[in-house]
């Protein structure tokens, strides 16, 4: 890693950087001024900064995109955020940030950003965040190379005490509740895994594990179901094969895959999965995928085929893709430029056309939270 | 040696004089002595500066800090003693060179040294040589080069030096080097320990630098014997053995560390007969790395090479004006490590080099090396150079040359990102150097232009995972300053000084920006003043603004700083040297950091002992 961004730091990609454009296509037409320090009606953009440089920071951006704060936790609160921002996650009136490299959740006030409490102990190199009840928990890596350390931490949420942990094999990436119950994927940190945990949050203890494709890496809920998508192993690994990406498609009364479908080739390597409008979104070669959630015939069923044109394909100007979302009818894409500048951040409509482009603000834009 | 002791010390030679200047003609008496005989053979139309043990003991044993002080290079350091790379005229960590007694020993694993891991009271002098030297030093000599020596000598005496020196944070730097020698036999021993808590207070409220401590330990022995007049077989060895904790910037941050046990081996046979000198070397490297990154785990990834260097070297010297050196090489390398399957690569070179003296005031050399490899295409390198004494007072110097930086093991044989297609980097450059020497003033101001190209770069491939690939193309260019100046004033009062700075521009040619970490300015200085057996002396660190972002957004810059020490020293010896002494580093308290949140020590102090016997 530090011999990555040692080369990086002296690398330099021109002609893409700061061309912040204002655009008159605006999504949505502010309601009247906003209040300062009033977060809302907008979206954070989570930039994750470079490892071991503790300048992660948040960019928020309001709808209309007329409102633009840059680094707006350290505004606030008067303290650098940390290291490696990894995801966040909202509650009724929490956000709560993970920062992977500095072993902290910062939970602040959603609308204003004011910290409320750090958690500071028990964890290490976490990745996600959910509130169940009365408790938080959150996915950890420890060292994302050794698979007999990984786990779920439990806090309270009253007082962020530490009340357990779930030991869980390699790779634990999001964590969502839905039904009374917890999933987990596990991706396999620096490894490779394929399976998703069930977990039973009134005991804490894991209640079925479901193998699903290669490296699972983007996790939805929609219409009773888990949706999954697995990326499949990469090309480079040397001794482990390369496999395909892969759409499971779990029920959640039973927690059994009711269907599968696998991509044709060995090479397909799919992300970024989004379902809208009972319609499903991913992103593969370098395009933007689009398909029915479910067969005509057979409701329950995913359809037959993939997609084998794109949506559209992303703007050739973007040259390291790393953050991406799909959100009321417009694609986000966090493009980390050449990792040691401030990212840009495009949007696009659903027919692929450039809305708008802005400076992220930070190193590394890696996420979009829509707060509203 | 204690008169000369307290003489040196006054020179304060913190930036180079011309080293070898006074030799007129080819002298090879002198290769008995000193084994990087290149240095002084090869270097015309460049400038050497020396750091001699005196100013060697004045900044620590982190060879980091002699550097940053006393040369025009910069340092990136994460925090004391913590993983430090430098740029030397602009160019990267893997472009400036490191060679042990002449043999290069930069890893093989990302073609750098980190010079935290280095102890500079291992070595007997230091060299430092601005500028290609890829033709003589191989990979990696594009900035500069710098020459860690250990001197062997037939004198028949006896001499021993400790250095024992305590100081804040619990910071020892021991050192203990004797030298002994018949007309026959020469032995020189060299050994160094360095540890620190390293636990300074951050200029931030409440917090200080967590899990930074470290410790080395540095053995090296030259041992020569003189089996005829003209035959001496010669063994170096060294061995290092260091321990780092790598400091957090918040304490809920994982622990890391980083161990590493270097050893070097060669033995040297010079033979001379007729008008030819003859050098055959052996050379044994082994590097070894461990990172834990969690010091509550006995997990590692870690780096293993063994290298072995068969080199034979012949010289001759039809005229006192004139010398033809032919060089071949052969190095085999066997690395594995975490990441990177086992893989062997062998390298044979040929370098040819020329010195020629027409005139008395006029010399140039000429060289060209090939290397022969299957891991890639090497360009053909050469060297030029020439200096001319125009008057007694002004020296001239042109060197131009063409110099390398191969791909590393990582950059080949990473697993799934390794470019088996990957091409060296290679810098076209041209200096010149004006030196002016007026009584007991020295003046040097070299400008230098350098095109690099084919820079390896790691990007996220197609399929996501980073590769090395040959992209970018940089331009280095600026001036140098070299100065000191001593003198007598009255009687038995000594006053010196000098000074560096450097004016550095190194840009990204494709778009135009500054690299990152490449101040525009640099600069030393040192003040040196001693009445009888009392010593002061002060020195002063200067470094300018720095980029942290590739696109020269001056929002997130690392500020500039400036750092003085100030040191007081006596010598209550007699018959020998025996010295104490204090020092205060960072003596106004900057709050400084040449990396993003890796703040550096306050002020701090420490105590010295120095008996030369």
């Amino acid at each position: 890693m530090k011999r990555i961004s040692k080369l990086l730091s002296m690398a330099l990609i021109g002609g893409l950087l700061l061309n912040s454009c204002s655009s008159d296509d605006d999504i949505v037409d502010p309601d009247g001024p906003q209040a300062e320090g009033d977060y809302t009606n907008g979206f954070f953009v989570l930039n994750e900064g470079g490892i071991g440089k503790n300048n992660s920071t948040i960019t928020y951006v309001s709808n209309d995109f007329s409102i633009i704060d840059t680094e707006i936790f350290s505004k606030v609160n008067d303290q650098p955020m940390g290291d490696t921002g990894q995801n966040i996650t909202f509650t009724k009136d929490y956000a709560f940030i993970v920062m992977n490299y500095s072993n902290l959740i910062h939970i602040v006030n959603r609308n204003s950003m004011e910290l409320v409490h750090t958690i500071e102990s028990g964890l290490s190199y976490p990745r996600d965040v959910v509130v169940y009840k009365d408790h938080i928990y959150v996915t950890n890596w420890g060292d994302g190379f050794d698979a007999n350390d990984d786990y779920i931490a439990i806090y309270d949420l009253e007082n962020y005490e530490a009340t357990g942990t779930i030991s869980v094999e390699e790779g634990p990436e999001m964590i969502i509740a839905e039904n009374d119950k917890l999933y987990v994927n596990l991706q396999g940190g620096y490894n490779f895994n394929n399976k998703i945990l069930v977990i039973d949050p009134v005991s804490n203890s894991i209640e079925k594990s479901i193998e699903v494709g290669d490296v699972p890496s983007s996790l939805e809920i929609e219409d009773g179901y888990l949706w999954v998508m697995s990326s499949g192993i990469p090309s480079w690994p040397e001794d482990i094969e390369e496999t395909a990406g892969r759409i499971s498609k779990i029920d959640l009364s039973t927690n059994e895959i009711s269907d599968e479908i696998i991509f044709p080739n060995i090479t397909d390597h799919p992300s970024s999965f989004e379902i809208e409008n009972d319609k499903i979104y991913y992103f593969l070669n370098g395009a933007v995928y689009s398909m029915e959630t479910s067969a005509e015939e057979v409701p329950e069923e995913l359809p037959e085929e993939l997609p084998t044109e794109s949506l559209f394909t992303l703007s050739e100007d973007i040259f390291a893709l790393y953050g991406f979302e799909l959100e009321d009818g417009y694609f986000y894409t966090g493009d980390a430029n050449d990792y040691s500048s401030n990212g840009t951040i495009r949007i696009y409509n659903m027919n692929g056309e450039l809305v708008d482009e802005i400076d992220s603000g930070g190193v590394n834009p890696n996420g979009f939270y829509f707060n509203d | 040696m204690k008169n000369r002791q307290f003489y040196i010390l006054f020179l304060g030679l913190l930036c180079g004089l011309p080293l070898w200047a006074q030799n007129d003609t080819i002298n090879v008496l002198d290769e008995v002595f000193l084994t990087d005989i290149k240095l002084r053979d090869f270097s015309t139309g460049q400038h050497v500066s020396v750091l001699n043990d005196s100013v060697l003991k004045k900044n620590g044993a982190l060879l980091t800090s002699a550097l940053n002080f006393n040369t025009n290079i910069y340092f990136k350091e994460n925090g004391l003693g913590m993983v430090s790379s430098p740029s030397f005229r602009g160019t990267t960590a893997s472009q400036t060179a490191v060679l042990w007694n002449g043999i290069n020993i930069n890893s093989q694993f990302n073609g750098q040294t980190d010079f935290n891991t280095i102890n500079a009271g291992g070595f007997d002098n230091i060299s430092v040589r601005g500028g290609g030297g890829s033709v003589v030093y191989g990979s990696g000599a594009i900035g500069g080069s710098i020459h860690l020596n250990t001197q062997l000598d037939f004198s028949g005496k006896t001499k021993q030096d400790l250095f024992l020196q305590y100081g804040s944070f619990n910071t020892l730097d021991a050192r203990y080097k004797i030298k002994t020698s018949t007309k026959k036999w020469s032995l020189s021993a060299a050994l160094a320990r360095n540890s620190s808590d390293n636990d300074y207070e951050w200029p931030l409220k409440g917090k200080k630098n967590v899990n930074g401590s470290f410790y080395n330990n540095n053995l090296n022995i030259g041992l020569a014997y003189r089996f005829t007049k003209r035959n001496t077989l010669k063994f170096y060895s060294e061995v290092f053995e260091g321990e780092r904790h790598f400091s957090l910037i918040r304490p809920s941050e994982t622990k890391t560390k980083y161990s590493n046990v270097n050893s070097r081996n060669l033995l040297e046979w010079v033979s001379e007969f007729g008008n030819f000198i003859s050098v055959a070397r052996l050379a044994y490297l082994d590097e070894n790395y461990r990172y834990y990154p969690n010091i509550a785990s006995n997990n590692y990834t870690f780096g293993a090479a063994k290298t072995t260097i068969g080199k034979y070297d012949i010289k001759y010297t039809p005229s006192n004006t004139l010398q033809f050196n032919a060089v071949l090489t052969n190095t085999y390398t066997d690395g594995t490590g975490s990441g990177i399957t086992e893989n062997t690569r062998n390298i044979f070179s040929s370098a040819l080099l020329m010195k020629h003296r027409p005139f008395k005031k006029f010399q140039y050399e000429l060289g060209l090396r090939k290397e022969v490899t299957n891991n890639y295409e090497s360009p053909l390198l050469f060297s030029a150079g020439l200096n001319y004494d125009v008057t007694n007072l002004y020296n001239f110097k042109i060197n131009a040359s063409r110099n390398f930086r191969i791909p590393t093991y990582n950059d080949l044989y990473w697993t799934g990102a390794g470019n088996p297609n990957l091409n060296p980097e290679t810098s076209n450059q041209v200096e010149l150097g004006n030196h002016f020497n007026y009584k007991n003033l020295n003046f040097s101001l070299t400008g230098y232009y350098n095109q690099i190209d084919d820079m390896i770069r790691w990007l996220p491939s197609e399929t996501g995972a980073w590769r090395p690939i040959n992209e970018e193309r940089v331009e280095t260019y600026g001036f140098e300053v070299l100065a000191n100046w001593q003198t007598n004033i009255l009687k038995n009062h000594s006053i010196g000084a000098s000074a560096t700075y450097a004016y550095t521009v190194s840009e990204d040619m494709n778009t135009g920006y500054q690299l990152i970490y490449v101040p525009f300015h640099k600069a030393t200085a040192a003040f040196t003043y001693s009445f009888k057996k009392l010593s002061l002396d002060y020195q002063l660190l200067y470094t300018g603004e720095a980029f942290t972002r590739s696109d020269n957004n001056a929002r997130y810059n690392m500020d500039a700083y400036t750092v003085s020490n100030l040191g007081i020293g006596y010598d209550f010896g007699k018959k020998h040297s025996y010295k104490i002494g204090a020092r205060v580093l960072n003596i106004f308290d900057e709050a400084y950091q040449s990396v993003e949140n890796r703040w550096m020590p306050g002020r701090n102090f420490n105590i010295y002992l120095n008996l030369n016997f």
